[in-house]
């Protein structure tokens, strides 16, 4: 659970800081970001996104909340990991400042010294609670662009659907299952570039585009090639009473003044 | 800008992000608006690359310059390599993904003689041809420099020109001299005599070698008119007029150093006698405390690097060294940004720094004595006493370290069977200096790596004209350290001695050695200093193919009066100053260091530095 001030049933009223050997915990802002990770950068991993935002959070002279200890590092947490080649503009990170400013201020200015391909689309203060970015994921809303698959039809992708079960063939690191990925697919759409994909994602169920159009593939009866097709991620999104939000929609903030 | 390679090849190879550029600070030029374009090459893998301050330098001192534009290049690994040759697809620069056999210049740094089969191969990839005979007037000029430059005879015949010095000295002229040359209508072989006006620029076309029936150089002469006997390389004076560029390329992907890097200064005043950088980087020459903290406080608000390094050959060695270290950790530590501090000395200052800028987290401490005994040490005027080592353990110890790391070397000229039992007995005190502590202030059991590397005759140091320790001779003397050691807190590594040999080799080879390269690279050498990689087997056989033998170069021992391949350059110091030196290490004397008293090596040629202090 993100709060802003600390843990659930842990009082603050409770703890009385004048006394010797107490400090005040610092009260921390988070802020809820969406990001692109366009062509320039779809190379990059998980871990190198963090680090090229510590370093631009610091270029911009952004009030930051620090870890405490002896090593102390910025406070960001990041929702689900891309693939490597995938593009997206719909990453999200919750950021812990130690002050409370202007979510836009937050955007106007990473978006001054990110490297071409990151662009922050939204900020928003957590003012409700919710899950971390990371926690709060139940979809995912994908593009796959095909050349191979512009001549299929919204017949074709019915067809696939309403098969029983659709099963694949998932490899782990030590061995090989069989599993039916039918109830993690959302929805298929045919569109111009090749298909849009609604698939579940997150800590719970998580369901790559990749096994699904392989399976696709293998349905039609088309050769796959792993490395000919590309995929974009539109949105990464959250279950708000029963309906699908995009993770930064319904959670705080996007101005002080609101 | 588009990725010269097509996504389906860029994912089915190892870390992509090497090939496509978009670093934070990275230059961005229109190249039809540019006159000059430079390919500044890095002969290994981008992380290696990218960790080089001299890449970073140079880059933007090139681009300041509005006519020019400075991309990098850097090595692909094997697997892009494949893909390359497999679809066509010549050697490109990072900015502008574009081939650079359409660019003006391609330059090489080269920093390791065993990465000159990755230039040869940098070369074919680009579509270049590698003799620079073979190559016309629609290829780029083929420039080298760096510190393997002072003896650049063993690429003479792939290089049109090097540089040799420090690059801010003359490539604006040079530059100017190109343009100008382009618009006149000028040919190459034009502007390369026109290069002939420079001290430090070397065209080893237009000097010819002859040999003695022996092997060793019968004559060296210059071919043209105009062309010096001896060249002498550049040397900036003032360190902080100097251009130092205020921004950093940042990586998006790691790298082998990550971090702001500040140069304190240039040159080494100790002069150890088998440091090849102690002697062709004098005069020492420093930056003043406010230009360093200027540029920190600048460098850090452009990268967003939360890690400033100290970089130089010594820094303990640094004037102001104390007055530095706390401006800076008053400037960064609001700023959660940290201090390393490489090569540093161990005493009571650095160690009361060491404990304010790594809190509780005590990483290992090195050391170098490189020599096991205090005669050897003599001999290689290492001014460092055992004495001076065990406390500085034992301050370190009481400091709450327990790992130290030790570095020697092996196959030190007058090395005796004492001196490399030396290294063993030597590692077992400071071994014995932890246990000298009382129980409670020993947290847990101590750690001693002591590792030895292979002593490698460099040129420019008083141990050029000796002969290296043969395979034989080093196995047996790493051999000898291992059965001398008997204690469980000590451990013993020793380093590959098939590389270490054949870097004996290059270092001191002559053009002869072209081609070896070119055969070692014909049969499919590159990356040597990669482990996985190197293939030693390959490269004895370009020895045998081409009828070159490599114990001529490595493991001879010169006389004084025989002419060595670099001897038509000059790094300042004189050959008479090595030769004294070279006698005094066999009468086991040392040298006091340039602050001590001046020994008159040559360096003041120059005109400033620490020869003027």
């Amino acid at each position: 659970m993100v709060q802003n001030v600390l843990g659930e049933g842990f009082a603050m009223s409770e703890i009385d800081y004048s006394q010797k050997g107490f400090t005040k915990p610092k009260e921390h802002f988070i802020y809820r970001i969406k990001f692109t990770k366009g062509e320039e950068v779809k190379f990059i991993g998980h871990l190198d996104v963090m680090r090229l935002f510590q370093r631009a959070i610091k270029r911009a002279n952004l009030p930051v909340a620090y870890s405490q200890g002896f090593n102390p590092h910025q406070l960001l947490s990041f929702a689900n990991p891309l693939t490597l080649g995938t593009t997206s503009e719909g990453e999200y990170g919750d950021f812990e400042m130690a002050e409370k400013i202007e979510p836009t201020f937050i955007m106007t200015e990473l978006n001054k010294t990110l490297p071409k391909g990151i662009k922050v689309l939204d900020s928003v203060l957590i003012t409700q609670k919710t899950d971390s970015a990371m926690a709060s994921i139940d979809g995912a809303k994908y593009i796959v662009f095909s050349k191979e698959l512009k001549d299929s039809s919204q017949e074709d992708i019915k067809r696939y659907l309403s098969q029983k079960e659709i099963l694949v063939l998932k490899k782990t690191k030590k061995n090989e299952k069989i599993t039916d990925i039918k109830p993690d697919i959302f929805e298929i759409k045919k569109i111009p570039e090749g298909l849009s994909f609604y698939l579940a994602a997150g800590s719970r169920r998580n369901l790559k585009p990749e096994p699904v159009i392989q399976s696709f593939y293998n349905f039609l009866g088309l050769h796959f090639e792993k490395y000919c097709v590309r995929y974009h991620r539109l949105d990464l999104m959250r279950t708000e009473q029963g309906k699908l939000v995009g993770l930064s929609e319904g959670i705080g903030i996007r101005s002080l003044k609101e | 800008m588009k990725n010269c390679i097509p996504d389906e090849l860029l994912l089915q190879v190892e870390k992509p992000a090497r090939y496509t550029g978009n670093e934070v600070n990275m230059v961005i030029k229109d190249p039809e608006k540019i006159d000059i374009r430079f390919a500044f090459c890095f002969p290994d893998v981008y992380e290696v690359g990218m960790s080089h301050l001299g890449l970073q330098i140079l880059y933007y001192f090139l681009n300041r310059r509005e006519d020019t534009y400075c991309e990098r290049v850097f090595a692909p690994w094997v697997d892009l390599e494949q893909k390359m040759r497999e679809n066509q697809i010549s050697l490109f620069s990072i900015e502008t993904q574009q081939p650079i056999k359409q660019f003006d210049f391609v330059g090489f740094t080269l920093q390791y003689e065993m990465c000159y089969t990755n230039v040869l191969n940098m070369l074919d990839l680009a579509g270049i041809p590698l003799f620079a005979e073979q190559r016309t007037e629609n290829d780029p000029l083929i420039v080298c420099g760096g510190s393997c430059a002072y003896n650049p005879e063993p690429l003479a015949e792939f290089v049109d020109f090097f540089y040799l010095g420090e690059g801010e000295v003359l490539y604006d002229e040079i530059l100017d001299l190109y343009r100008q040359n382009k618009k006149e209508g000028g040919t190459k072989q034009q502007f390369l005599e026109k290069l002939l006006q420079f001290d430090s620029i070397y065209v080893p076309k237009y000097y010819d070698v002859s040999y003695k029936e022996n092997g060793e150089i019968a004559s060296f002469t210059p071919n043209h008119k105009n062309a010096r006997k001896i060249l002498k390389k550049a040397v900036v004076t003032d360190m902080d007029s100097v251009y130092y560029p205020e921004k950093q390329l940042v990586p998006l992907i790691d790298v082998v150093h990550d971090r702001v890097t500040l140069e304190l200064f240039r040159g080494c005043i100790r002069g150890c006698r088998f440091c090849q950088a102690g002697f062709v980087y004098r005069p020492v020459r420093e930056k003043k405390v406010d230009t360093l903290l200027k540029q920190a406080k600048e460098l850090v608000k452009t990268s967003g690097h939360e890690e400033i390094s100290l970089i130089s050959l010594s820094t303990s060695d640094f004037t102001c060294f104390p007055e530095l270290a706390n401006g800076l950790l008053e400037e960064f530590a609001k700023q959660e940004v940290s201090l390393s501090l490489p090569s540093l000395r161990i005493d009571a200052f650095s160690l009361e720094l060491m404990e304010k800028i790594q809190e509780v987290r005590k990483s290992s401490l090195t050391f170098a004595p490189e020599a096991g005994t205090q005669r050897l040490r003599n001999v290689i005027n290492k001014n460092l006493t055992e004495e001076e080592i065990l406390q500085g353990c034992a301050l370190a110890f009481s400091g709450g370290w327990t790992r130290v790391k030790l570095y020697f070397m092996i196959g030190l000229p007058t090395e005796t069977e004492q001196d490399v039992k030396g290294i063993a007995e030597l590692s077992e005190k400071i071994v014995e200096k932890y246990y000298e502590m009382p129980k409670e202030k020993r947290p847990r059991p101590v750690q001693v790596v002591a590792s030895s590397s292979c002593f490698v005759p460099k040129p420019f140091t008083p141990f050029q004209w000796d002969a290296q320790n043969t395979f034989d001779e080093f196995l047996e003397k790493a051999k000898m350290v291992k059965k001398q050691i008997t204690k469980k807190q000590l451990k013993y590594q020793y380093h590959d001695v098939k590389l270490s040999f054949l870097e004996g080799v290059v270092a001191r080879g002559d053009r002869k050695i072209a081609k070896v390269l070119y055969r070692a690279w014909q049969l499919g050498c590159k990356f040597d200093a990669w482990n996985d990689l190197f293939q030693y087997d390959k490269w004895m056989q370009a020895f045998e193919d081409t009828g070159v033998d490599p114990a001529f170069y490595a493991n001879r021992k010169r006389n004084y009066d025989e002419i060595l391949p670099w001897d038509h350059i000059s790094v300042g110091v004189s050959k008479q100053f090595l030769m004294a030196e070279r006698e005094k290490a066999a009468r086991e004397e040392v040298t006091p260091n340039c602050r001590q008293k001046c020994s008159h090596c040559g360096a003041k040629c120059f005109g400033g530095g620490v020869c003027y202090e």
